[in-house]
């Protein structure tokens, strides 16, 4: 028998391979010790020594392999979360839409026909030995060179629809100076992120614009011109309760909530005022982000306007289909009614 | 997103399905150590299993919305990190590198037996790195997870022949591997009479 020379770290294994003939005694013992053997397996194993002490064997090393490597430092896994929770905004934000499930998740055993989507090598910003560095957690997606992929329609329609209402906003518009200069700065900036995002959409339906078209925000507080504000809130928990005991058909906030004084609700908006229609197309529009972004997603059935810590947010409550037999459900969202983009959801069952 | 009812983490499931942050930084938390785990015993380097994880965390947060709960979310998690693991093996493969050796920190408090198990993961990861991905995957799942066969059949998307045979084959390399012993089960004396 020729020696075998001793393999070098990272050599496959020669003799491993899934189109030799597999040893049954070895594929019984193995069996045995993972409690996955059929009763001849275990009859055979138990009546002969050499299988009995190859048990031992195998148990002695599944044993080794069950010792967990040493943990990573927390620090090291919240820099590791935080940069997958900023890729995954940052993707969002670049309209990334995730491969197919199968693309993404099935596993190509031998790797030989999966195409393998070569990626440049990760600068990470975690040091070898586990240990975290200065240097701040960035988005993968700038370092990776990823392709680019074509924006979902959510961000296309939201960046349409807010060029628009900008457009729009300054030739009806009877505000200050001042507010009409901010209006520009973010007409220019959205008017350069649609043309990153979605090309020439924009112009092409800017003559479909909507007479009611919203006021729009102020560049500062995000707060609109005559504010509609069903209730205020200190922070996103506040409003999380709240959202976790109303009517989710009627979106009737609990007795405990006040409405702020002097403020009309989205309910008694007058929609002949410029706050109305700015409240009613901000919910048009955010209900129809929504629905285009998920085919389960229904039309917003209600709705509110709230102030968190300052900042205006919109609630939309909608009927989404469960798919699993449990009967539609209502969510809750909570979305920025200029980007529609979602803060958080608040799930009912009906 | 359906989650199953007796899946431990439909506390968070539908929230971070939603895209809540909250819910999904406690959903990553809850099982990072776990998936580094994976991660570094599939690639055998403490740097690609950084860069696994990462990718694989990436690919989870990504992949969350489109969850459709018809598995547990610990399995759909295994199966994507295991899944980042075999992309980052192919990656060293086609840069042809070597591992590194280990650096892991042994920082679990100065026990006279740190050495001993610095050197004990040292020549698994040896072992482990002379097997084929596709043998070391199941490994992995069944005796550090103790995953059963049909969970590891359903993470890597393989008949549970297919892991069965897979478990076994790789076993008996490891065997060889740490005992030193080069020459396959069939070619080594036997004891029988």
């Amino acid at each position: 028998m020729t020696p075998t020379p001793p393999p070098e770290p990272g050599d496959p294994d020669p003799a491993v391979a899934d189109d030799g003939p597999l040893d049954l005694d070895e594929a019984a013992v193995s069996a045995v010790l993972d409690d996955e053997a059929t009763p001849e397996q275990r009859r055979r194993v138990a009546r002969d020594p050499r299988l009995v002490a190859r048990l031992s064997e195998l148990r002695a090393v599944a044993d080794r392999m069950a010792a967990p490597p040493a943990p990573l430092p927390a620090a090291t896994m919240a820099k590791l979360r935080s940069a997958a929770l900023a890729h995954a905004e940052a993707a969002e934000d670049e309209a990334d839409v995730p491969p197919a499930r199968d693309e993404q998740d099935g596993v190509e055993p031998t790797g030989a026909t999966r195409d393998p989507a070569p990626r440049g090598g990760p600068p990470h910003p975690i040091d070898a030995d586990g240990e975290g560095d200065d240097t701040p957690v960035t988005s993968l997606a700038t370092h990776r060179g990823r392709r680019r992929r074509l924006p979902p329609l959510p961000a296309v329609a939201a960046a349409v629809v807010v060029l628009l209402a900008v457009g729009i906003g300054l030739v009806v518009s009877d505000g200050s100076s001042t507010e009409q200069r901010a209006n520009s700065g973010a007409s220019s900036a959205e008017s350069d992120r649609s043309e990153e995002a979605g090309g020439g959409g924009a112009g092409a339906e800017a003559g479909d614009a909507d007479q009611s078209a919203p006021p729009t925000p102020s560049a500062e507080s995000g707060a609109f011109e005559g504010a509609v504000v069903d209730a205020d809130f200190a922070d996103d928990d506040a409003l999380r309760a709240a959202l976790a005991e109303v009517d989710p058909t009627t979106l009737t906030l609990p007795s405990s909530v006040d409405a702020p004084p002097d403020q009309p609700g989205l309910a008694d908006l007058d929609s002949r005022t410029t706050a109305g229609r700015a409240a009613e197309a901000d919910v048009t529009r955010c209900s129809m982000v929504l629905e285009a972004s998920d085919p389960d997603i229904g039309p917003a059935q209600a709705a509110l306007r709230v102030t968190v810590d300052g900042s205006v947010l919109l609630v939309l409550g909608t009927s989404v289909a469960a798919g699993d037999g449990d009967g539609p459900k209502i969510r809750l969202y909570v979305v920025d009614p200029v980007s529609c983009f979602p803060r958080f959801v608040v799930q009912h069952d009906r | 997103m359906t989650a199953t009812g007796s899946d431990p983490d439909a506390d968070l499931l539908p929230a971070a399905c939603a895209g809540d942050r909250v819910a999904i930084d406690a959903l990553l938390r809850r099982h990072e150590q776990q998936l580094h785990a994976v991660c570094r015993r599939i690639t055998g380097d403490p740097t690609d299993a950084l860069d696994a994880l990462q990718e694989s965390m990436i690919a989870i947060v990504k992949g969350l919305p489109r969850f459709d709960g018809r598995s547990k979310a610990t399995t759909w998690m295994y199966r994507v990190t295991t899944n980042c693991c075999l992309d980052e093996l192919r990656r060293q493969r086609r840069r042809s590198s070597v591992p590194l050796p280990e650096q892991e920190r042994a920082d679990r408090g100065g026990a006279p037996s740190v050495d001993e198990a610095v050197a004990d993961r040292t020549d698994i990861d040896a072992a482990l790195a002379a097997l084929p991905a596709e043998f070391r995957a199941p490994v992995v799942l069944r005796d550090l997870l103790g995953l059963d066969y049909a969970e590891i059949a359903e993470t890597l998307g393989i008949p549970p022949g297919t892991v069965r045979s897979r478990i076994a084959r790789g076993r008996s390399a490891l065997a060889r591997s740490l005992s030193g012993n080069q020459t396959p089960s069939s070619e080594r004396p036997s004891v029988r009479p």
